[in-house]
Parts: structure tokens; sequence; C-alpha cells
């Protein structure tokens, strides 16, 4: 039976529970005139209030002494409360943070609900990446998949919002049917639906195509959730279809919650024998590998910075499994700094794309075209800062150093190296070098002035479907013109803020590493 | 329980999975499709009571519970959104959705 | 080790700060409080170089300045500075050469709208420069590399409106970033060895290391410092680059920058000493690069993109000379070559304004009567390009191929050896065009570029009131330096560079190399040998390109005869000059662009067609992305349970 220290230590996920619920209450209580402020303000202040519940966890286990100790496993090990869980979920609770502060530019009309909704996937998510049952990964990871495809839709009368909550709706299902096929396949062998009941048996057990085959599905369904190609298509239109502030969310959190849960179920599942351990890990190789270049290639010829920024997810979705080839507890860490450099670069990024169609007035049709790459040229012109920052996020994701992607990818190098995983280091530069190309592309056209902007259309080589860069003049007009809508001044205070930590996040983690590093070091007890 | 009658469980669960697999891909109405989503997560459903059956334990049970609750939500929202998609159009065919592409 | 030499910071920190002011008030200043601040902190940090010298000579032989800026927590990763001879024998030039071509440059743009950002970027990539060579370690050296790369794309691409400026300037970077990524992995590596990235930790035991562990950090590296300097195969970036203004090709892509590759060979020497094929990788590169860019050089006719590949033969000699142990002569090279080729560069921009942004040597001539300084000054820069005695060049070009010898690489040497010869004959032949002869009907008559192309290059400088002060006092300076700088190493006499740099390279042992030749007997070869065919060379070039070239006309039998040096000339056209230009027209016209430069753009086209085939997967249809969901679950599951 859970007694109270149970309850205590799943404090952080009843209050985020909570918090989803009071901003409902709140928009039920308030008069309608202050509702949207008093929303996001309560959704805003919940998730501190969460992450210091989730903080004070965290200081209570780490000064415990055996490593292997500081864990808590309440509800019988339903929940797996250790070094790495806590690492995704304050990561989580911070792209969380992000969205909800970029989502003050948003003009759904039920307010509540979407900031509710959103609330529910960080729920989702961060039990997702803290639990070592495989019940409550499937619900966990439906409560974040059902909140999404909601999330997606939720620009009324925009078509193409709903067209990618229906694709990713779709195809999300029919992951989550294999992922349950999975699991329902090595309960079946295994006899047990918690992870330590299936690493028993990995170490012991006499594995056979059964196992082989759940461990497949299973590793197929959270790929889908990571994005990994081929189970990527979804990824481009449904960040397309999605409100910005919902894109960034999901390509930050769920890809850290899934990857997490990913890692924790092939740290388990994996059988000890050598070769057998290195013929599981190869097909993750492969789907890395095959992610970093079709990732980067995608996003080769976009014009449109969402789906540029998915297929680029879709690439760093690839180049966190470097270090995870040799299955050393440092291999996590490595990913993790790396998620957490990966939070600074796509949410700053975002963050961008927000304070652009704020800047175009802030409606649907003005987001749609603030991510279309022509009418970023000139940015620089009109808004130094602005560019400078959007510089630097691209370039970071480049790998500049010394920000924080370069650091990133250094750790995960070196983690490569210790893996051996040569051939998926040579995936990975010939991904950075076509990458390389891709974002400079974006940091170099907030430079450009607007005028040459039909020379460089000439040379940008071949742009199949030129039907997507079709509907941006109108908006591209009205930012020279200054006609936008002076939106009310919070809301660019809000996501000032958010560029301004995503700026601080990106120099701090590139200069000063060792500010995160201990932290992420020995997540997992030694297999 | 004889080894036979798993096996005979185990069948079905994989025809009908591969059933649903089938219908997602050669169908083109949205609610076929749903209904052939319905269908692989019930035969996951199956082969979790079967496994349960097997290990005389309480998980399997548990779980074939919670596909049944989250299948009902994922079918509700799944309805949902293809209403809102296809009540404008004369003929729900998933093709001619594809304005996002590229 | 003296730590806490606070004034090192102050080189690569003062350019930060001019940047910073220059890009905050471009445009509320005016233009000289911009140049001037720009080219004042250029100046400081030079003081401050030398500075930091003096005290480094006040140290014992082994001790070095440092300064340790900040650790990453994981000793021996971190940023750090550190003042050795050879750092601030590069940083010397850095700042030196920079301040230089910050002054000229305050004249040569000052009709640029854009002055506030030009010299932001300038005094940005003097921070970067001073910050890779005065690194303490790999990690300060990969964050000044990155930022060199980033000041060089800037630069090139400072005109973007142009499309070929922009496409240069994208060029370059991912070509650079290409070397940068072979730097990660060895780094990567180095720190999976050694656990530290900091050269006092690595270098000193780069020998304890597996020997094929070795070879792959050496190739790696190797893929960085071809890249950055332009060699053999992936130069293709340096003549593109030349789109940017003049000054730019002459502080980054001659002078400095581009040598960021000797830095690294010279640097990191120990390792590839222990690498079994380090060595003979750097030197393999160097020479033929060194014959490449000589021979493409001799066919090319725009001024900037000849001086472009002399640069990249130039840096293959300092990278030969790396790669046989060669270390002072190299460094000393790079000094020379910094001088000589930077007043080259600026000359030639004197050049293009004059004849209005005209770049083509075909349509200059007759420059000598109407622009005697720049006669005068690219005379001189030729010849010590060339290396004549008493010039520069000839001292340090001696150096290195006199080492060639005498470690007894015979076949490298006759590589340099000829390199040597067309380097005579294309910068003869540049010479006698642009400033020789008959000057052109219409100087500049025809414009290239599109409009604002020549509004930029142009200048508004009346081509007949000669050269600004400003512009004609730093080419001074280079001309005297390129002229003088030889006495730093006069062989039996002076033996500044051998003296200096041995004390960074003389700590590491297995630095001396068995002799293969008395080295009296090697000098005497090699300065005939290099003597005789620079001086044929140019007698060569002078005979086809020079004063007689144009209005020959028909002449008396007797008279061609004589002229004609007894149909001599028809000799030299038959067996040297026309199998030369034929390969010059077949290297610089079909292996360059096709094969070198194909490759680099196959590799492009390749990527794109992917690209386009990644996008065409992506057609919008839902069952079409289950489909690929599907058959990516078949292929893993079959293979799972083929297991």
């Amino acid at each position: 039976m859970p007694d109270i220290s149970d309850l205590m230590q799943i404090a952080p996920l009843v209050a985020l529970a909570a918090v989803a619920l009071l901003v409902i209450v709140v928009d039920l209580m308030v008069p309608a005139r202050m509702a949207r402020g008093t929303i996001l303000v309560t959704a805003a202040g919940g998730l501190l209030v969460v992450g210091w519940y989730l903080l004070d966890l965290w200081s209570q286990v780490v000064p415990l002494p055996e490593f292997a100790a500081r864990a808590l496993a309440p509800f019988g090990g339903a929940l797996a409360l250790d070094g790495l869980s806590f690492a995704a979920s304050a990561l989580i609770l911070a792209a969380a943070f992000f969205a909800v502060l970029l989502s003050t530019t948003e003009q759904a009309r039920d307010m509540s609900g979407y900031v509710s909704l959103m609330l529910l996937a960080a729920l989702g998510m961060m039990v997702l990446a803290g639990t070592s049952d495989l019940m409550v990964m499937f619900v966990a990871l439906e409560v974040l998949s059902l909140s999404l495809y909601v999330l997606v839709a939720f620009r009324r009368g925009d078509a193409k919002a709903r067209e990618g909550a229906f694709k990713y709706f779709l195809l999300g299902s029919v992951a989550a049917g294999l992922l349950l096929y999975g699991f329902a396949l090595l309960y079946g062998v295994t006899g047990a639906t918690k992870l330590a009941g299936i690493a028993a048996f990995a170490r012991q057990g006499t594995i056979g195509p059964l196992y082989h085959a759940g461990f497949a599905l299973v590793v197929i369904g959270f790929g889908f959730k990571l994005a990994l190609a081929p189970f990527h298509t979804w990824a481009p239109d449904a960040y397309q279809g999605a409100p910005a502030p919902v894109t960034a969310f999901m390509a930050i959190g769920t890809k850290a919650a899934a990857f997490v849960a990913l890692a924790r179920f092939v740290w388990a599942a994996v059988p000890s024998d050598p070769v057998l351990a290195a013929a599981y890990l190869t097909p993750i190789g492969v789907l890395a590998g095959v992610s970093m270049l079709v990732g980067s290639l995608g996003a080769l010829f976009q014009t449109n910075l969402k789906r540029l920024l998915a297929y680029s997810g879709v690439a760093h979705a690839g180049y966190l499994f470097l270090p995870l080839m040799s299955l050393t507890p440092e291999a996590f860490g490595q990913s993790l700094f790396y998620l957490f450099a990966y939070l600074c670069m796509a949410g700053g990024a975002f963050a961008v794309l927000v304070a652009r169609s704020v800047e175009a007035g802030g409606d649907a049709g003005a987001a749609a075209d603030a991510a279309e790459l022509s009418g970023w040229r000139g940015l620089y012109q009109r808004r130094p800062g602005l560019a400078l920052a959007t510089a630097l996020f691209f370039l970071a994701m480049a790998g500049m150093p010394p920000t924080a992607g370069f650091t990133g990818k250094l750790f995960l190098i070196t983690g490569g190296i210790e893996a051996r995983a040569w051939w998926l280091l040579a995936a990975m530069v010939a991904s950075t070098g076509i990458s390389a190309y891709v974002y400079l592309r974006v940091a170099g056209s907030v430079f450009r002035s607007p005028e040459a902007e039909a020379a460089a259309v000439a040379e940008m080589g071949p742009v199949p479907g030129a039907h997507l860069s079709g509907s941006h003049p109108a908006g591209a007009v009205g930012i020279v013109a200054g006609t936008a809508p002076s939106p009310l001044a919070w809301e660019r205070v809000a996501v000032g803020a958010v560029l301004l930590l995503a700026v601080a996040g990106i120099l701090l983690l590139g200069l000063f590493p060792n500010l995160l590093l201990p932290g992420l070091q020995g997540l997992l007890p030694v297999r | 329980m004889p080894g036979m009658a798993v096996q005979g469980y185990l069948v079905l669960s994989v025809v009908l999975f591969v059933i649903g697999l089938a219908g997602v891909l050669v169908r083109r109405s949205p609610l076929v499709m749903l209904m052939s989503i319905e269908l692989m997560w019930g035969a996951a459903g199956l082969l979790f009571l079967t496994f349960a059956r097997l290990w005389a334990g309480m998980e399997g049970h548990i779980f074939s519970f919670l596909i049944i609750v989250v299948g009902a939500a994922e079918a509700a929202i799944g309805l949902a959104l293809i209403v809102l998609i296809f009540r404008t159009r004369d003929a729900a065919d998933v093709d001619d959705v594809r304005a996002l592409r590229g | 080790m003296e730590n806490g030499y606070w004034v090192l910071a102050l080189i690569p920190g003062l350019p930060l700060v001019g940047a910073a002011a220059n890009a905050a008030f471009r445009r509320r200043w005016g233009k000289p409080a911009l140049a001037g601040t720009a080219s004042a902190m250029v100046a400081m940090a030079f003081v401050a170089t030398l500075a930091s010298l003096v005290r480094y000579l006040g140290l014992e032989s082994h001790d070095a300045l440092s300064l340790t800026l900040w650790s990453w927590g994981v000793p021996g990763v971190g940023l750090g500075l550190l003042g050795d001879a050879v750092s601030l024998w590069f940083a010397l030039v850095v700042t030196g050469v920079g301040l230089l071509i910050h002054i000229y440059a305050a004249a040569y743009m000052s009709d640029d709208p854009d002055y506030g950002r030009f010299f932001a970027e300038l005094n940005y990539f003097i921070f970067a420069m001073s910050l890779l060579v005065l690194a303490d370690g790999f990690l300060g050296m990969l964050v000044g590399w990155a930022n060199v790369g980033l000041a060089s794309y800037l630069l090139i691409g400072f005109w973007n409106e142009r499309p070929a400026a922009a496409a240069a300037s994208r060029k370059a970077f991912w070509v650079n970033t290409v070397g940068e990524v072979g730097l990660i992995l060895a780094m990567a590596i180095l720190w999976n060895q050694f656990g530290s990235l900091r050269f006092a930790d690595v270098l000193p035991q780069a020998g304890l290391a597996q020997p094929e562990i070795l070879n792959w950090v050496a190739l790696l590296l190797l893929v960085g410092a071809v890249a950055k300097s332009a060699q053999l195969p992936l130069h293709v970036w340096l003549p593109d680059a030349m789109q940017g203004p003049t000054p730019v090709s002459a502080l980054i892509h001659a002078a400095t920058m581009v040598t960021a590759g000797v830095y690294l060979a010279v640097r990191a020497f120990p390792i590839f000493e222990a690498a079994p094929w380090g060595l003979t990788a750097v030197a393999a590169v160097g020479a033929a690069s060194a014959l490449f860019g000589a021979i493409v050089a001799v066919g090319q006719n725009d001024i900037k993109r000849v001086l472009a590949f002399s640069t990249m033969s130039q840096v293959g000699y300092m990278i030969l000379g790396a790669g046989v142990g060669a270390y002072s002569a190299a460094l000393f090279h790079f000094m020379t070559h910094a001088f000589f080729k930077a007043a080259l560069f600026l000359g030639a921009g004197i050049v293009i304004h004059h004849f209005h942004g005209e770049q083509d040597i075909r349509r200059m001539g007759g420059l000598g009567k109407q622009l005697p300084f720049a006669y005068w000054t690219f005379l001189l820069g030729t010849l010590a390009l060339i290396g004549l005695p008493p010039l520069s060049g000839f001292f340090s070009k001696d150096e290195i191929v006199v080492e060639l010898l005498v470690t007894g690489h015979t076949g490298l040497w006759a590589v340099a050896v000829a390199a040597a010869a067309l380097t005579a004959f294309y910068m003869t032949r540049l010479f006698c065009l642009v400033f020789t002869g008959d000057a052109p009907a219409k100087p500049g008559a025809k414009h290239r570029g599109q409009k604002g192309t020549t509004g930029h290059a142009a200048g508004g400088h009346d081509s007949g009131h000669g050269v600004p002060a400003l512009e004609s006092v730093p080419v001074l300076i280079l001309t005297v330096l390129s002229v003088g700088a030889g006495v730093l190493w006069i062989p039996g006499i002076t033996a500044v560079p051998e003296h200096f740099l041995g004390r960074v390279i003389e700590q590491y042992a297995g630095a001396g190399h068995a002799a293969a030749m008395d080295t009296g007997l090697a000098k005497t070869v090699t300065v005939a040998a290099l003597m005789g065919v620079a001086l044929l060379a140019m007698a060569l070039a002078v005979r086809l390109y020079g004063p007689a070239r144009q209005g020959a006309g028909p002449q008396p039998r007797w008279q061609s005869v004589l002229t004609n040096g007894l149909y001599l000339d028809d000799l030299y056209r038959a067996v040297i000059v026309r199998p030369l230009l034929a390969s010059a027209a077949y290297v610089g016209g079909v292996i360059d662009p096709h094969v070198v430069d194909g490759a680099v753009n196959g590799v492009a086209r390749l990527a794109g067609t992917l690209a386009v085939g990644v996008r065409r997967l992506q057609a919008g249809y839902v069952r079409r992305y289950a489909l690929i969901l599907m058959g990516g679950t078949a292929l893993i599951v079959l293979y799972f349970v083929m297991l």
C-alpha cells in the first residue's frame, strides 16, 4: 500500500496536475477581461512551484551515500525517481515554462483549455521520463500524446493545424499500437511489466524471437515519438501546423521524455551477452544514423522555418544516440547535456519565431508568414538584437564554439568515441556538414538586405514545391510598413524573457559546462 | 493451461494486428482507418489477456483495462479531428488532406 | 611558467572591444571615429604583444607566459592563454600587419556606406585570430578557429548584395566547417586518450599513445589545417574568397588566417612526429599544394586570383617545411610572406582602384608611368615573393628548400624548385602585364559585376591623383619589411627565428633529424638551383609579356631575327612556354574547376539530389507516411526476429 511518504515523493507531479486543473477553475472565477493574464500567470507560477518541489526532492536524494540508493521508488517501483528522471523533469519543466511564456502571444479563445492541456502534456512527459513500469509508461505516453494531438489542432479555423493534428494522431495511434504490441510480447516472455523484472530476464533468461520482436517494437514506438527516421514523417507536418509555442514544447519536451524512456528501457532490456547486446544496439545506431542524414537533408532546401526546425530536430534526435552506443552511465549525462543545450537552441529559435509573428500582428496568418524564411531578410536592419540572437541560436545548432551547441556536440562525440561507434560518427560528420549549410542560410539571411531576395532565391537551386512559399508578401509588407497593431507590452516582455534565458543558457553552457556537468554524472546505477 | 490454447490466441492476435495494419495502409476512409487502429490496440489487449492467463498474474488484466480506457479517449479525439477536417468536404478521403508536405 | 600575465588578455580583448564599439556606434559615429577606434584597438593590441614579447624574452629558456581565464571544472579543459615563442611570433604578425591593413582600409573603404560594420568585422577577426594563436589548448584554439571562420565568412560576403560574394562566403564557411569537424573529432580522440586538451599536457606525452590512434589524430588535424590553409584538395574556397574587399584579402586570405594551418602543424608537431604517417602526409600535402597553386597561377588573368593561387602555393611551402621538421623556417617564411603578400595585395587594391574596379590583367598595362609608387612597391614585393637576394623571401624560402635537401627529401626538393620557377614566371608575367607596356585606351572601360559593385570597388579616387597617404604609408612599411626582414636570418650571421622559436621547438625530444647531406653543400646547390630557375623564368616572362609585347608590328626580317633572339624565342616557346601554358590551362581550366572543385560541387549536388528525394517522400499523403513507418518497422522487426 502506498503510504504518506510515497505521496510526498510525487509532490511535483501532483502539483503539476493541480495547476493544470487550477487554470480551468481560474478561468471560471475571474472576469473575462482578466482571464487570459490570470491563467498565464497561474500557469507560469505553478510551474515555478513545481520546479521548487522538484529541486527539494532532488536535494533529498543527492546526499544519499551509495549511488544505487540515490533513487526513490514510490508506489512499489512504479515510478523511478533517480538522477535521470530529475534531470529530465527539470528539462521538461523548463520547456513547459518557455512554452507558457511564449503562449502569451497566442490568441486562443479557450485559453484555459490550451494552457491546461499544455500542463497535462508536461505531466505526461515527466511521468514518462520517471517511470520504470511499462503500464505507467503507456499511460504517460498517451497522456502526453492525446494532449498534444488537441494542442496541435488548437487554432480555430486553421486547416493546416487540423491537418497536422490529424496526421500526427493517425500515425501516433499506429505507433502506439506497435508499442503496445511490443509491451505485450515482452510481458508474455518475461511475465513482468516492471523494467527490473525485464532486466532480470535479460540477464538470465533464454532470449528468443518473441523477446527480440517485443524489443524491436518498443524501440520503434519510442523512436516515433522521438521522430527518428524513418518514423519522422509526422514531424514536419505536425510542427508546421501547430502554434509555435506548442511546436517548441513538442520539439523539446517530447524529445527529452521519449529519449529518457527509451534509454531507460534499452538500459534494462538489452541482454547481458555482449554479442547479443551489440546486435541489439546496431539497429538503434542505424536508426540514429539515418535520422542524422535524413534530418539534415530534409532541412537543406526548406523555406519554412518550422519545417526546417522539425527536420533539424530529427537530426538532433539522431545525435543523442552517439554516446548511448556504449551503454555506460556517463553516456546518459552526455546525451542529457545535449538535450539541455537543445532546449536553449530550439527554445530560442522558436522564441524568435514567436517574436516575429508578434511583430507581424499576432494572428494566425501572420504567424504562418513569420515561419517563411524569405520574410526574415533584413531583420538586422529592423531589429538588430533579434537578428543577432537568431544568428546565435542557429550558429549554436551548427556547433559553433563557444556555444552550448559546440560543447554538447563535443561531449556527444567523446561519448561516441568511447563507444567506438565509428560509422555513427561518420554519419554525424556528414550530417554536420550538410546542416552547417542549412543553419548558415538562416543565420545569414537575417543580415541580408531584403532587396537581395530575388538574386538569392535564384541561386538557391532546386526548390521542389514552390507552393510552400506562396503566402508571404502581404505579411512582409505589413512588417516593413509598420502597420502591425501594437500588442500588449507584457507579451513582448514574456517573449523577451525566453529569448534572454535561451541566449544566457547557450553562452553559459558553452563557456561553463561545469555548471551542469556534475549534476549529470552517474544518472543511473551501473548495470 | 495447455500450450496449444495459448498459441491459438497468439495467432489470432497476430492476425487481428496485421488486419489492422493493412487497414491503415489500404483504406482511404478516415473512419475505417480509425477502426483499423482500434483493431491493432485490441490485438495487443488480447495478447495481454492471453499472457495474463499464462502467467496467472494481474498485470496483464490491468494493462488490458488501461488499453480499453485510453483507447476510448483516443477514439474520441480521433473522431473529433475527423469531423473537424471532413465536415466541410464532400468525400471523406484522407488522400485529399495534403496541404502540408515537402 | 609565469601564470597570470594579464597583458596577454589585452591582445584578443581590445580588438573585441573595438568590434563591439564599431558595431554599436556604426550609425552614430563618423568615419574617422570608427576607423580610429578600430585601428587604435589593434595598435594597443600590438603594443601588448610587444610588451609580452619583452617579458617573455626575460624568462628562463623553457618558460612561457600564461593566463588561465577559466576552467570547465574538468582538469585540463578550459580556456587559457599561452604566450610562448610560437604564439607571440604569430601574434606579432597578426596585430602588426593587422594594424597596417586597418589603416589602409580606413582610406580604401572610405566610400562604403557600411563603414562601421566593416571595421567591426575586421576587429572581430583580429580578436578571433589572436585567440587562435594565443590559446593554451586545443579547445581555445578551436574557439578561435571557428570564429576566424565566421569572420572570414562575414568579410568575404561583406558586399552581400552581390550573389557571387554571398555564394563565395558560404562556400568558404562550408569548407571550414569540414575542417572544424575534423578538429573536433581529433580533440575528442585526444581527450579520450590523454584526459586533457591543454598543449602542455598533451604534447609532451604525444608519443605514448598507440600509433594508429595518433595516425587518426594527425590525419584529422591535417584535415582542419588543409581546410583553413586552402591546401589541396580543400583550397576551392580561396580563389572565390577574393570576392571580399581587397584589404580583407590581404589580411585574412593572404597574411594571417590562411596560415592557421601552418600554426597548427607547428604547434602540434609532436603529434605529427609521433604519428607514423603524420609528417609524411603533411609534407605531401604541402608539396602538392605548392606546385598546384603555382601551376594554376600561371594561367589566371584576374589579378587577385593570381595572388590567391600564389598564396596557396606559398602556404604550401610553409606546410612543406613543417612536414620535414623545418619548423623555424616555416614560421619565418610565414612572417616574410605576410609582409610581401600583404604589400602585393594592397598594391593590387591600388591598381584596381586606379582601373575603376577592373581586375583583368590583360586589360591593364603601362601603370609604371602613371603610378610610380605602386610600380616600385609592387616590384619589390614581386621580387621578394620570387625570392631574389637580398630580399626577405630569398632567405625564408631558401631555408625551407635547403632543409628539404638536408633531410634527404630529394623529390620534394625538386618539386619545391619547380614551384619556385613557376612562381618567378607568373609573378613576372603579372608585373609586366600590369605595369609595363602601353596603357589601355580607356582604363576600366568595361566595368565588371553588377550595379553597386564598381561603386564600392572603384571608390572615389581620381586615377590621376596618385595614392592617398593612408594607403601608401602601410604599403611602404610593408615593402620595407619585405625587403629587409631577411636580416633576421642571414645564414651564418644571424638566426633570430631559429633561436627564438627554438625555445619552444627544442622542448620536445625527437625534433632533430639525421642529416642526409652536408648543410653547406645543400645550401650551395639549392641557392644555385633556385636562382638559376628564377632568373631563367623571369627572363622568359619578360620576353613574353614585357614592354615589347605590344606594338611589335611587322618588322624587317633582319630586325626580327635580332629581336627574336636568333629565334631562340621560338625554341623557348615550343619547348617550355607552350607546354607550360597548356598545363596551366589544363590544371587551372580542367582539373581545378572540374575535378577538385567539381568533387566539392559534386558532393553538394549529391546532397541536393538526396534532399529533393527526402522532400519527395514527404508528399503529404498520410497513408504514404504510414507506409514508410511500417516499412521501417518491418525491416527492424525482421532483423530482430532473424537474430
